[in-house]
This record gives C-alpha cells, sequence and structure tokens, in this order.
C-alpha cells in the first residue's frame, strides 16, 4: 500500500515540478520575446509634396519602427535601409516589394493607402536566416479597434495546452 | 502495418537496374549546375536571383518535406555527394575493378557525428552571421567547396566518407529522416544472420559495391540515420531479402536499440535551432552587437566583428541551452521516476531523438510562412532565368507579390504544424518511457517533465509566430 502510495506521490510531485517548470521558462521567453519586438510606434505627418514619409530600419529580425500609423487615402513613401545583411520589405496588401541591401537606403515608390481601418503585415520578403519568420512590423491604418487576430496566438496556445493535456491523460489511462 | 514497396514488380525491377542512382542523380545535377550558374554569374540580390530564391525556399522546402515521406531521399539524388564516389569508383553506375581512391579508413576517433555537427553549426553560423543564404555568390561557393570536398575525401578515403562524415548537412538529414514513413531494412534478419556468409550489402560483390555508407543493412542498421536509399544493398542482396518499406511516421524514435550520445546531440541541435536559438538571436542580437562592439572594431556587415561573435555566442547560448534543459529535464524525469533508476545521461540520450519532430515541423512552418507570402517571387525570378541566361536580371528591382493566405490563415495552418510535432515527439516520448522503465507510473513519472519540455518548445514557437499578430 505504501509502495502505491509513494507511487502516486512521486507522480503528483513530478506534473508539479514540470508545470512549475514550464510556467517560470515560458515566462521568462515571453518576456523576451515582447522586449525583442520594437513596438516603437511612428505616426508620420505630411510633408510640403503632401506624402507622409517613413523612415524605417530593417535588421535581423526586425523593423524600427514596429508600427507605423497611417490614414485611409493617405499617400506614403517609404525610406528604407538595412543594419546588417540583405532583407526585403514589403506589403502585400499594397502591393509593394523592395530589396534591401546593407549601407544603401532605399524609396518605395509613392504609394495611396486605399485600405480598409486595420491592421496589415510589413515582412521581410527576402529569406534572410532562422528568425526570418519573426522578421515583421505593422501598418495600422485608421483608427483599427483591437482586432480579433492579437488574440489568436493566445487561443493556439490553450489549444495546444489542451492537446498536450489530453494526451498525457490518454496515455496515463491506456493499459498495458 | 507495413508495405513492402519491392514486392511490386516495377519498383524491384527499377531499383534493382544498375544505372537506377546515375538516372536519379542526372536531373538533380542539371539543376544545381543551373543554380550554381544563376548564382555565379546572376544579379547579386537573394531576393531577385533564381538561384538564391530556387535554394534556399525551394530546395530548402523539398528537402523539409522529403525528410517526412521519403528519409534521406535527397542523398539518392545529391551530385555533390556523387562526385566523390564517382572519382573514387571512376565509373558512374558500374562495379569497376578500378580505383582512383587510396581507400584509407576513416580515422576511428571521427567515427561519429560530432564532426558533422560541429560543420552544420559552422554552416548556420556563416548562414546567419554572414548570410550566406543571403547571397548568390556565397551560395555558388558553398556548392562548390562541398562538390571539391566530397571529391578530395572520395579520394583519399574509403566509401562515402564525405557524405557520412563530414557533409554540413548529413547529422541533420539523417536526424531528421528518422521521422519518415519509408524505411529499407532487411526483411527477415533471420536470413542475414544464418544463411548469408558473404554479408554483401556491406562488403559487396563481383557486381555490387558493399553499402557506400558504411552500414550493414542485414544487420545493425536499425534506423534511417544513415541510409541514403542508393539501394546498392537491394542489387547485391543474394537473397533478395531487402525491403523497403512504408511505416508509421517516427518509429525510429522509439525503436531504436542503441541511441547514441552523438546523434542524441545533433537532435537536440535539430530542435534547438528552431526554437530556443532563435528566440536568443531574435531578443538580444542588437543589444549583444552594441556590446561587443565597445571592444571589437566595427566593420560593414557583413563583414562586421562584433555582429558575426554576437551570432556565434547566441547560437551557442542557444543550443548549449537547448541541450541544458533536456538534460535537466533528464534529471527531474530520473528523480520522478525514482532513484536507482535509468540514469539522467541514458534518458538523455533516448529522449533527445524525440524532440525532432518539434524542431522539422517548426523549420516547416517557419518556410511555409515565407512562401505563403512571397509566392510571386519564384514565378519572377524563373522567368527572368529563362529570358535571361544565366543572369536573370529581367526582374529589374521588382518583384510580384502574390499572397496565398492572409497573416490569420497563415498562422493557423503553423500552429496546427507545431502541434503535430508536439504530438509526434510527446508520442515518441511515452514511447521511449513505457520501453525503459518496467513500471507504468515511473514511466508516466519520467515522461512528464519531458513532455513538459516538449509543450515549453511549442510554446515559444507559437508566441514567436505570432509575435506580429499581437
Amino acid at each position: 500500500m505504501d509502495e502505491v502510495a509513494d507511487r502516486k506521490s512521486r507522480l503528483g510531485r513530478s506534473a508539479l515540478l514540470s508545470a512549475a517548470a514550464v510556467l517560470l521558462l515560458a515566462g521568462l521567453a515571453l518576456r523576451a520575446i515582447e522586449s525583442a519586438g520594437s513596438r516603437l510606434s511612428f505616426s508620420p505627418a505630411a510633408g510640403s509634396d503632401g506624402v507622409k514619409e517613413v523612415s524605417i530600419r530593417a535588421r535581423s529580425w526586425g523593423f524600427t519602427p514596429g508600427v507605423i500609423h497611417v490614414d485611409p487615402g493617405d499617400t506614403v513613401r517609404f525610406l528604407v535601409s538595412s543594419d546588417d545583411i540583405k532583407h526585403g520589405f514589403a506589403i502585400n496588401e499594397l502591393g509593394f516589394n523592395l530589396q534591401l541591401a546593407p549601407g544603401r537606403e532605399v524609396r518605395s515608390p509613392d504609394i495611396r493607402v486605399d485600405l480598409p481601418p486595420g491592421k496589415y503585415t510589413i515582412h521581410c520578403s527576402t529569406f534572410c536566416g532562422l528568425g526570418h519568420s519573426t522578421m515583421k512590423a505593422s501598418l495600422v491604418v485608421g483608427d483599427a479597434s483591437p482586432a480579433t487576430a492579437s488574440r489568436i496566438p493566445w487561443l493556439a496556445s490553450l489549444f495546444t495546452l489542451a492537446a498536450a493535456g489530453a494526451f498525457t491523460v490518454l496515455a496515463a489511462r491506456r493499459r498495458p | 502495418m507495413s508495405r513492402d514497396l519491392l514486392a511490386l514488380r516495377p519498383v524491384h525491377r527499377a531499383l534493382r537496374f544498375r544505372p537506377f542512382q546515375f538516372l536519379a542523380i542526372l536531373p538533380a545535377a542539371l539543376l544545381v549546375a543551373v543554380v550554381v550558374a544563376s548564382c555565379w554569374l546572376g544579379v547579386d540580390h537573394p531576393g531577385f536571383n533564381f538561384g538564391t530564391v530556387f535554394t534556399w525556399v525551394v530546395w530548402w522546402g523539398s528537402l523539409l518535406l522529403s525528410f517526412v515521406f521519403l528519409g534521406r531521399a535527397w542523398c539518392l539524388v545529391c551530385p555533390v555527394g556523387a562526385v566523390g564516389e564517382w572519382i573514387q569508383r571512376l565509373s558512374f553506375w558500374g562495379r569497376s575493378s578500378r580505383t582512383a581512391g587510396l581507400l584509407l579508413p576513416w580515422p576511428r576517433p571521427l567515427r561519429n557525428l560530432w564532426l558533422a555537427t560541429a560543420l552544420f553549426l559552422a554552416f548556420l553560423w556563416l548562414d546567419n552571421g554572414y548570410g550566406l543564404s543571403n547571397s548568390p555568390r556565397l551560395t555558388a561557393g558553398l556548392i562548390v567547396v562541398l562538390t571539391l570536398a566530397s571529391a578530395w575525401i572520395g579520394l583519399l578515403f574509403e566509401r562515402r566518407a564525405f557524405c557520412r562524415y563530414l557533409c554540413p548537412l548529413t547529422a541533420f538529414i539523417g536526424v531528421n529522416s528518422l521521422f519518415s514513413i519509408l524505411e529499407l531494412r532487411s526483411r527477415d534478419a533471420g536470413v542475414c544472420r544464418t544463411d548469408c556468409p558473404t554479408k554483401d550489402c556491406y562488403r559487396g560483390n563481383a557486381t555490387t559495391y558493399g553499402c557506400p555508407m558504411g552500414e550493414f543493412p542485414g544487420g545493425a542498421m536499425d534506423t534511417n540515420l544513415l541510409c541514403i536509399l542508393c539501394t546498392e544493398c537491394v542489387k547485391g542482396c543474394g537473397h533478395d531479402n531487402i525491403g523497403l518499406r512504408l511505416r508509421p511516421p517516427g518509429r525510429d524514435l522509439w525503436a531504436m536499440r542503441r541511441p547514441r550520445l552523438d546523434g542524441a546531440f545533433a537532435a537536440v541541435t535539430v530542435a534547438g535551432l528552431a526554437t530556443v536559438a532563435p528566440l536568443l538571436t531574435y531578443a538580444w542580437l542588437p543589444a549583444t552587437r552594441r556590446s561587443l562592439a565597445a571592444v571589437l572594431p566595427a566593420g560593414t556587415p557583413p563583414n562586421d566583428p562584433p555582429r558575426l561573435l554576437a551570432v556565434a555566442l547566441l547560437f551557442a547560448l542557444g543550443i548549449g541551452a537547448s541541450a541544458g534543459l533536456l538534460y535537466g529535464s533528464s534529471l527531474l524525469s530520473r528523480r520522478a521516476a525514482g532513484v536507482g533508476t535509468v540514469p539522467a545521461r541514458t534518458l538523455f540520450a533516448h529522449c533527445a531523438y524525440a524532440f525532432a519532430p518539434l524542431g522539422l515541423f517548426k523549420l516547416l512552418a517557419d518556410l511555409l510562412d515565407h512562401a505563403l507570402r512571397t509566392w510571386g517571387t519564384l514565378g519572377d525570378v524563373t522567368r527572368a532565368l529563362m529570358l535571361d541566361f544565366p543572369r536573370n536580371r529581367v526582374v529589374g528591382g521588382r518583384v510580384t507579390v502574390v499572397q496565398l493566405a492572409g497573416p490569420v490563415p497563415a498562422y493557423l495552418m503553423q500552429t496546427a504544424l507545431l502541434l503535430a510535432g508536439l504530438l509526434f515527439t510527446l508520442y515518441a516520448l511515452h514511447r521511449i518511457c513505457l520501453r525503459l522503465f518496467a513500471d507504468r507510473d515511473a514511466a508516466l513519472a519520467a515522461f512528464l517533465p519531458m513532455a513538459g519540455l516538449g509543450l515549453l518548445l511549442t510554446l515559444l514557437g507559437l508566441w514567436m509566430l505570432g509575435a506580429s499578430l499581437l
């Protein structure tokens, strides 16, 4: 009887320790991710030619500023330079894709933002290494209300947690 | 649960056809030649050059997918490894009685995957620090250097020493191929043991060579780790005792009889480079570079010593942290299962392989995002290459934007991939723990810390990929 109780308590301790380790490390990872993404926000003012000019710097793996605010109907010009290796700078919804090289500022054509209010992804379009898929920024058009999309990573995390939990329960119940 | 493709007569005839591998290599060699020409002579921007777009998106993506369905099938058609073999054998496909090689045995201390893993890490450093995949010229240079190295090693050492011990991708390809639904093995181990004194699959005979990778399909080879599917053993086996079987994915991960530490470290590298290493580099590269610039002379990227060193340090830290996390989980598992059971080192060696699918599916998720966003580029650069071979200048500074999926659908697809990787890893971990521990409660207790690590790495991937949605 003691042996069974000992096994159960070991199992409980293992579950507790594992959960504590995951929580702690996940918290640290989340903090690192949040601090890495540039949340620096920029709202350009129109120049004498009526065009809103935005200067952006690209690096492995992010853009500064990380959030650019414009209004629907604005005409925007992007001046983009790379701080390190070759990157791309694309906003698919606006239909343009610039290729960047270090030490040279690339100027986009004047682009009219004919997009409904919302948040659009700016991404690197040149495969630039292991963190390439995280090299993104946001173009916020108008007064975009908090998007449902921002909840999706949390929902995906909860779903993953549930799937891993379900697997563990099934594994524990499986008869030899 | 498995089906032997070699039981199908056309497959059997094709794979026993002597020039089979040579004919499979030819189209790949032609493509590689076009890639090298385009990279060497074409426009010097990775986004406009056919060679770089093809190599680092199409080839890389196909390679990752091939691990799932075909194991090391790339090695079957790889012209880089073939060059060394052709030079050594003085023949493209037939059994030659002559050789141009010295056929030296590979040094005993180097008969493992440590050197290959170190070269893989060096390749990653060159890629992420110096922008190897970011430069058409460097991409061409890499292919040429690897081909020359293969030829040189083929002249010095026996069999495919380059492919087994030196190719920077061999450990990466081998570990990921453990997941494959395809395996080449002996059909009946008893036949090999008792009825086959000649062991032609390993030693070769008058018409075929022994396994080029130095494996023994009729004996110790129990995983896909080093099988390049060259089918030499299929041709050489006098008992027709080699099968090419379809099987449930990932079986090697938990069925491996003697997991080695070198392969285990390679598996940790695969999982770590897809998860922890990019996180640390993403989070700390600018700050680390700034700190190093205070003590090292700065240059113009990519020739910027502080940045090169920062990438090296963060990658080393990322891979070290991944190994540390797995070893920490092994200690927890051992403690949870009860003292006096399986040593932590054994748990580490067994369980490390189970994390390979997690890394593989994360890398697939990374590339899926790029492919969905930049699909139009491939059409542009291919058209440019055809109109202006090999310089492909016609793109003219712009590439077409074709978005196959928006950010949310793309993220959901990525989530599905990461979840698939996690579930395969959990399943493999559970099977491994059940095999290592006689007691089911002890197995479950040992499984939990490992499962926790799998969950953590998956969440990390989900958050990094979803950072732009937040």
